[in-house]
């Protein structure tokens, strides 16, 4: 039993069965791009037919990347990893670490790599040369005086085999770190207006939009859209601000907001510009630039204006005189201006931006509107996503296991030093290196043809 | 007006490049024809020309657009083609295979030749999601990694060709024996493998994080890349853990290498989150 257990886990973490997922992982990931994902279910069945379209469906097709079967073909491979990491790997990491004598000299023909050195020297002072030339080459060496003669075990690049444990096992803590956020995080996008609060799920804070702009480049594209965020206490105070941009986020208690989009308020201007005239106005008139939905003062009057109910296509009920909107399209823009002084209406009309002389007068004032701004709304999307920190330790691992892996390259060098009756010495070496056959073979060749010299 | 005569001069250098591209594919398919030393020399000369006018034509665009040209597929093809010549002159100095430039000039020149059908103009006013110094990382260490399986592909055809042609044709003699061409085929796997991790999906999914609130968002382009990595990932593992050489790992690099080629036009097709130009 315990047998088969050992043996089914043993064909688990193999070699094999990662090829074999990787393969899979790779096909349904084919099938992700080619078939559009998440799209309306009756896309599907006119696309591909009643059967093919339903059967799809069933099988999750159109979002294949949160389907629970390709959750369970992850997690197979998360555990193909680990079996993986925690038998083959772990063995090499931890070999590769230690620094093991062979056991006599008939052991140095096991190499594809060895040749023999003699040297005028004697035993200690052939050591003692061959461990300052390995020690200058970064080597870590360990000696050990045995029968034979005197054993040296060097090696170098001993953190490649550990990168690759620490890459294969980051993979598992990327797919975790995914998960996490996944399961226990959130994204909202939220459309706020200018000077809008809103609550933050799951936080007592709030945060408020005190503006947003668009800059534009001089041919009309857009150029950056910011808008200034300002995190509010529960009673109201401000806690936190910040201007924020695409690629430029608020954090604040591991909640992110982003400027992730923005629109127009088709109902809304955020101003109207206007002239107000008439024999009743004292002075020139007015000319200028008033805020939507909110009494302006004439300068140097005691009439205050307001411009308000904006109707971006404007039609009127000729019985009820309702006036309202044909779409949200701005075909005939439209606003409600007003003149009071005191609690007295002076005037009282709606205001067309595209026939601006209809309508325009009364006996005393006259008003002319010329244009208006927008109305844009601020796109934030708050995002919480606990994984986060768990995802920035994986890549972090990735990297530098990649670079280990990589860039690496293991070499260890295994020198038995024999005493000679002349007193001279005979030196055996053995090599092997994580290089490909022919760079193992020039490198080995290299540092033989160094040894040598300095045996000489 | 001064930076529009810049912009002309790029475009300018551009064209003269791709001629010298052209020239040497020409010259390097002369040369495997008749085999004559000195046509091959011509010929990496011709590339080394190319390199270094195509070198002048990305530093005029980058001072006229005050920015490294990475904003369009035309720059970031060009930029694809530059690397691979680069990578051609770095696998010179160590394999000192002139021939590998017979598989790679082809290659280049197919790039130049898509880069210079589509639009050229350059782009001074970038959309706000390009605005972070991760563009620069990003795109250009992806397109290094990229450029590495190029000079993988140009060894595998040459694999191939040899595979087919009878023993002591003139003509594969000319060639590397296979075991050369197979280890240049792997080595320029491990040199884009990491750079296409680090810079294709690292760099992009920090930035995804900044700009998009999500580091994966399952877009094309990134399933895409992802299942070159898997595809290289399953080669890599099939190589050094089960002893694959020849053959099979070559067709098993190859198919790495057409996923890479279908991901870097796939945004053209699909659509999806980086369908910038």
């Amino acid at each position: 039993m315990i047998k088969a257990l050992k043996k089914a886990g043993e064909f688990f973490g193999s070699i094999r069965v990662a090829i074999i997922l990787l393969i899979i992982i790779t096909a349904v990931s084919f099938f992700g791009v080619i078939i559009p994902q998440e799209l309306p279910q009756e896309l599907y069945i006119h696309k591909w037919g009643s059967m093919a379209g339903r059967a799809m469906l069933t099988a999750g097709m159109d979002h294949v990347f949160s389907t629970f079967w390709f959750y369970l073909l992850l997690a197979l491979f998360c555990c193909n990893i680990l079996v993986c990491s925690s038998t083959r790997l772990w063995k090499n990491a931890r070999n590769s670490v230690r620094k093991s004598f062979l056991p006599g000299k008939s052991s140095f023909g096991q190499f594809r790599h060895s040749m023999t050195l003699s040297s005028k020297k004697e035993s200690r002072a052939a050591q003692e040369a061959v461990v300052a030339y390995l020690k200058k080459h970064l080597y870590s060496v360990k000696v050990q005086h045995g029968e034979a003669g005197v054993q040296i075990a060097a090696r170098k690049g001993l953190l490649k085999d550990t990168g690759s444990l620490v890459f294969h096992i980051s993979i598992v803590i990327l797919l975790a770190g995914g998960l996490v956020g996944t399961r226990y995080g959130y994204s909202v996008v939220k459309q706020l207006n200018k000077g809008q609060v809103t609550a933050v799920p799951g936080r007592s804070f709030l945060v408020r939009c005190d503006w947003f702009k668009l800059e534009r480049n001089d041919d009309g594209s857009i150029r950056e859209y910011l808008s200034k965020l300002t995190v509010l206490s529960p009673e109201g105070s401000p806690v936190v601000d910040k201007i924020i941009a695409v690629n430029d986020p608020l954090t604040f208690q591991g909640i992110r907001f982003y400027q992730s989009s923005y629109g127009q308020d088709p109902e809304k201007a955020s101003d109207v510009a206007l002239r107000i005239s008439g024999p009743a106005l004292p002075g020139q008139g007015f000319d200028g630039t008033v805020p939507y939905d909110s009494v302006f003062r004439l300068p140097n009057t005691d009439i205050t204006v307001l411009a308000t109910g904006f109707i971006p296509d404007f039609i009127i009920d000729m019985e009820t005189r309702q006036a309202s909107s044909r779409s949200e399209e701005p075909n005939n823009p439209a606003v409600k201006v007003m003149l009071f002084r005191g609690k007295d209406t002076l005037y009282n009309h709606w205001a067309f931006f595209k026939f601006p002389e209809q309508h325009a007068e009364n006996k005393a004032y006259k008003v002319i509107v010329d244009s208006y701004t927008p109305s844009y709304y601020t796109g934030i999307q708050i995002r919480r996503n606990p994984g986060e920190p768990v995802i920035w330790f994986g890549i972090l691992c990735m990297t530098l296991g990649i670079l280990a892996v990589f860039y690496i390259s293991r070499r260890s060098l295994w020198i038995l030093i024999e005493s000679k009756p002349a007193g001279n010495s005979e030196i055996t070496l053995g090599w092997t290196s994580s290089k490909a056959a022919g760079d193992s073979q020039k490198d080995f060749e290299k540092t033989g043809a160094s040894l040598k010299e300095i045996l000489r | 007006m001064a930076s529009h005569a810049i912009v002309q001069s790029d475009v300018e250098f551009f064209w003269l490049s791709f001629i010298a591209y052209s020239a040497a594919c020409l010259l390097y398919v002369v040369f495997l024809a008749v085999g004559r030393k000195k046509i091959s020399f011509a010929a990496t000369g011709l590339m080394g020309i190319g390199l270094v006018l195509q070198t002048m034509a990305i530093i005029l665009r980058s001072v006229a657009a005050h920015h490294l040209p990475l904003t369009n597929m035309f720059e970031y093809i060009s930029l694809f083609a530059w690397f691979a010549a680069i990578l051609y002159f770095v696998s010179l100095k160590v394999y000192r295979m002139q021939i590998i430039g017979a598989f790679i000039s082809p290659v280049i020149f197919m790039l130049m030749a898509s880069a210079s059908l589509l639009p050229k103009d350059m782009s001074i006013r970038l959309m706000p999601a390009l605005h972070s110094y991760w563009l620069q990382i990003h795109v250009s260490v992806a397109a290094l990694g990229e450029s590495a399986f190029v000079v993988g592909f140009a060894a595998n055809i040459m694999y191939f060709i040899k595979k087919a042609l009878p023993q002591d044709s003139a003509f594969g003699n000319r060639m590397p024996d296979l075991k050369k061409l197979d280890l240049v085929s792997y080595k320029a796997v491990t040199v884009g493998y990491p750079l296409f991790t680090i810079g294709a999906l690292f760099a992009g999914a920090i930035w995804a994080e900044q700009a998009w609130g999500t580091f994966w968002s399952w877009d094309p382009k990134e399933v895409g890349s992802l299942i070159v990595w898997l595809v290289y990932t399953a080669y890599l593992h099939a190589r050094l853990v089960r002893g694959w050489v020849g053959t099979r790992a070559i067709v098993l690099s190859s198919i790495g290498f057409l996923c890479t080629l279908l991901t870097f036009f796939a945004n053209l097709v699909l659509g999806g989150l980086h369908a910038y130009g």
